[in-house]
């Protein structure tokens, strides 16, 4: 028994280390470094609160944290709504299906890469191939990354398009949904439109409650796409809180302010999961809830 | 028990790989940051070293500007520094205030030749009486024009500040909306305006005993409208113009490439890399330095080009001062090295370099330095003028004015409150 434990340990361990070293010590570190004036060269210098209290204060602060919250609340519906129609039509029988499926999701495997995100920029400058394109129609160019609203939007895009990830756990939730139920409805008389919003959707709440979750906790901590395609501009229209604390710590060189504004962000995605789980018993349906086992 | 010693092993390996070994004895590691043609000359430089110590492997690592100095602060953070670094001559209060961030170059003059530079040179890389870092040239930032762009529009380079202003409405006029006569990003925008309030009032922009900016309230005022002038009066675009292109390298955007933004106010020493991104045959051109009548200082921002270092960790200071004395003083260095660190300051290099013909006047990095060396420039540039916090405000300011968020007046004023809170902080 005792010796089939080590042996286990001993095959996790690679994953065991690097929690440790790479997740768990730096988390902790953050915390401690938080109550520090901190600047990488000299030594940590501790100052209680005064981090946290200087936010109050702190105008950027503010402004990030708003526009991190515009991004999110942008970008969440848009893109499950994306995944979920793009799903549902992947779910027809048709000619050539697992092609389109395929293509897709490359979009997320391409992942938030900087090369993708170089491309973005490439595609929504002025002189981009957007606006070449809106050009053959007549349309002046747009300056997409130069007006704070319109640079928000294509940064927004961006995660969007990403939503193969998405959409393949919603057609494998989807595939889940006993045909019986839409042959039931069928002989009811009931429409497309009703089947998708009195069967399917319902029966699906909780695999759309984990993508919820899921891409909320990603989109809060966005980095690559703004950092490369507007770095943050113009006038802070795209400063995600990311790169505040990025720029804190790393161009500023104050860690301990840097690491303080991690953990508040931290504080943020944790209460706002939180009050998801707390709403989802009003409309998440599990199939174990009416009649039981 | 077969599987127990494979998972041990796996278990070990794992652990092993983060212990990372260096792998010879005899391995030098050198970073350093440039465009493409200094990443080119810097390692042919390497080769020729190489060649003539072959007991002596040289690992490069360099990068653009651009996050440079954040890589090397968390390599230093971590005594991960590489052997030889290329610094910069306001990293000296980050990293060295006390003299001992990086190793004392003098302890190796047997092997790095010190005498091939003047003492004051050597000065700016010292840090309480430690030599730190030994500057490779020295820089200003000037004016250079498109030569064709110019040409088109049928004007020749402005010789004062009145003609630069002139010419802003005649671009316009006569080649169109996109054509401008210069273009300035933040740090140009700042070391011009800079350099305009010297000539004007004699003083720098920041007053160090006092931590507090140096300007009074009609003076801040007045720089900020320079800029509004400039942007009215179409001679430079405006942020939100330039931010329409996305967050990339100004000489890797299209309108510059093309030629439609005509002029650069830039390091000399950076001059070949916006240069060399002209579709051809676009070339530049050194322009005149605008004087106000009766200036007794030019204001430039003289500095430095870049400096060597050696890290306070290396192991092997003696074949890393040898690397350093190898690029700068021996011919093989040297002249892999060309002009693509500017014009070097040792003597050694530049004798022979200008014997060979490879300094000569038609290079626009020499005929800066020409012109820099013939300006009046006592009035130094405080180490904070480019306090990252500093810039950043700066930029944040100008933005918001350009997106009609706030007026000249309000930026005037937010930025002396905040400015003087950031050089609170920095200068205690």
């Amino acid at each position: 028994m005792y010796e089939n434990r080590r042996l286990g340990l001993a095959y996790i361990s690679p994953y065991i280390i690097g929690l440790l070293v790479f997740t768990a010590f730096p988390f902790l570190a953050s915390l401690v470094i938080s109550f520090t004036d901190y600047d990488l060269i000299n030594a940590p210098e501790y100052i209680g609160l005064d981090n946290y209290r200087n936010m109050i204060s702190d105008d950027t602060f503010y402004k990030s944290m708003s526009v991190t919250f515009a991004y999110v609340f942008l970008t969440i519906p848009l893109k499950l709504a994306f995944a979920l129609f793009i799903a549902f039509v992947l779910n027809f029988k048709l000619r050539g299906i697992k092609f389109f499926r395929t293509a897709y999701y490359i979009p997320s495997i391409l992942g938030s890469s900087v090369a993708i995100a170089v491309l973005w920029r490439a595609i929504f400058s002025l002189d981009g191939l957007l606006n070449n394109f809106l050009g053959v129609f007549g349309v002046e160019a747009i300056s997409w990354l130069g007006e704070p609203v319109f640079a928000m939007f294509s940064v927004t895009l961006l995660r969007v398009w990403q939503f193969g990830s998405a959409m393949v756990i919603f057609l494998a939730a989807l595939q889940s949904v006993p045909q019986s139920q839409y042959e039931a409805a069928m002989i009811d008389g009931a429409s497309k439109w009703q089947m998708f919003t009195k069967i399917t959707v319902p029966l699906i709440t909780p695999v759309i409650f984990f993508n919820f979750i899921m891409q909320t906790t990603q989109a809060f901590q966005e980095f690559t796409a703004p950092f490369v395609i507007t770095g943050g501009g113009p006038a802070e229209s795209t400063y995600l809180f990311s790169l505040y604390i990025y720029d804190t710590a790393f161009k500023y060189f104050d860690l301990g302010y840097g690491s303080a504004l991690a953990w508040v962000l931290f504080l943020a995605v944790a209460v706002f999961t939180a009050i998801s789980f707390k709403s989802s018993k009003y409309w998440v349906f599990y199939s174990g809830d009416k009649g039981g086992k | 028990m077969k599987i127990k010693t494979i998972a041990l092993l796996v278990g070990m390996a794992s652990i092993g790989s983060m212990i990372s070994v260096n792998a010879s004895a005899d391995e030098l590691r050198m970073s350093w940051w440039g465009g493409n043609s200094r990443h080119k000359a810097t390692n042919a430089a390497v080769d020729e070293f190489e060649k003539a110590n072959p007991s002596i492997e040289v690992k490069t690592e360099y990068t653009g500007w651009g996050g440079h100095l954040q890589r090397l602060t968390t390599q230093i953070a971590g005594n991960t520094e590489p052997d030889v670094m290329q610094t910069n001559w306001n990293w000296m209060p980050i990293f060295s205030a006390k003299g001992n961030g990086f190793k004392d170059l003098r302890e190796y003059a047997d092997v790095l030749d010190l005498t091939q530079f003047d003492e004051s040179a050597l000065a700016a890389g010292t840090n309480n009486g430690k030599l730190n870092a030994i500057p490779i040239s020295m820089a200003a930032r000037v004016f250079y024009f498109n030569k064709d762009t110019w040409a088109k529009v049928g004007l020749r380079f402005p010789t004062n500040w009145d003609e630069i202003m002139a010419a802003g409405p005649i671009f316009k006029e006569k080649l169109g909306d996109n054509y401008f006569p210069l273009i300035l990003e933040t740090n140009d925008l700042l070391g011009m305006a800079r350099s305009y309030m010297v000539q004007k009032y004699g003083i720098g922009m920041i007053d160090e005993a006092g931590e507090k900016l140096a300007y009074s309230d009609a003076q801040i005022l007045e720089f900020f409208k320079l800029y509004t002038n400039m942007v009215d009066n179409h001679v430079i675009p405006s942020t939100k113009y330039i931010a329409s292109f996305g967050a990339a390298n100004m000489y890797e955007h299209k309108p510059w490439i093309d030629g439609e933004w005509g002029g650069i106010y830039m390091w000399n020493s950076a001059v070949n890399k916006y240069n060399n991104n002209l579709k051809p045959p676009m070339s530049l051109g050194l322009g005149f330095y605008p004087q106000l009548p009766g200036a007794t200082d030019a204001g430039l921002f003289y500095k430095p080009a870049q400096m060597f270092s050696i890290g306070k960790n290396s192991d092997k200071p003696r074949e890393a001062a040898m690397l350093i004395n190898f690029i700068l003083n021996e011919p093989a260095g040297y002249k892999a090295m060309g002009l693509a660190r500017g014009v070097p300051l040792s003597l050694a290099a530049r004798r022979a370099l200008a014997l060979d013909g490879t300094i000569s006047d038609t290079d626009l990095s020499v005929a800066g330095l020409a012109q820099i060396n013939d300006l009046p420039k006592n009035i130094k540039v405080s180490p904070y003028f480019e306090n990252p916090k500093l810039v950043s405000l700066f930029k944040g300011l100008i933005e918001k004015m350009d997106q009609g968020q706030m007026t000249v007046e309000e930026v005037a004023k937010d930025y002396k409150k905040q400015a003087n809170r950031i050089l609170r902080k920095a200068i205690k």
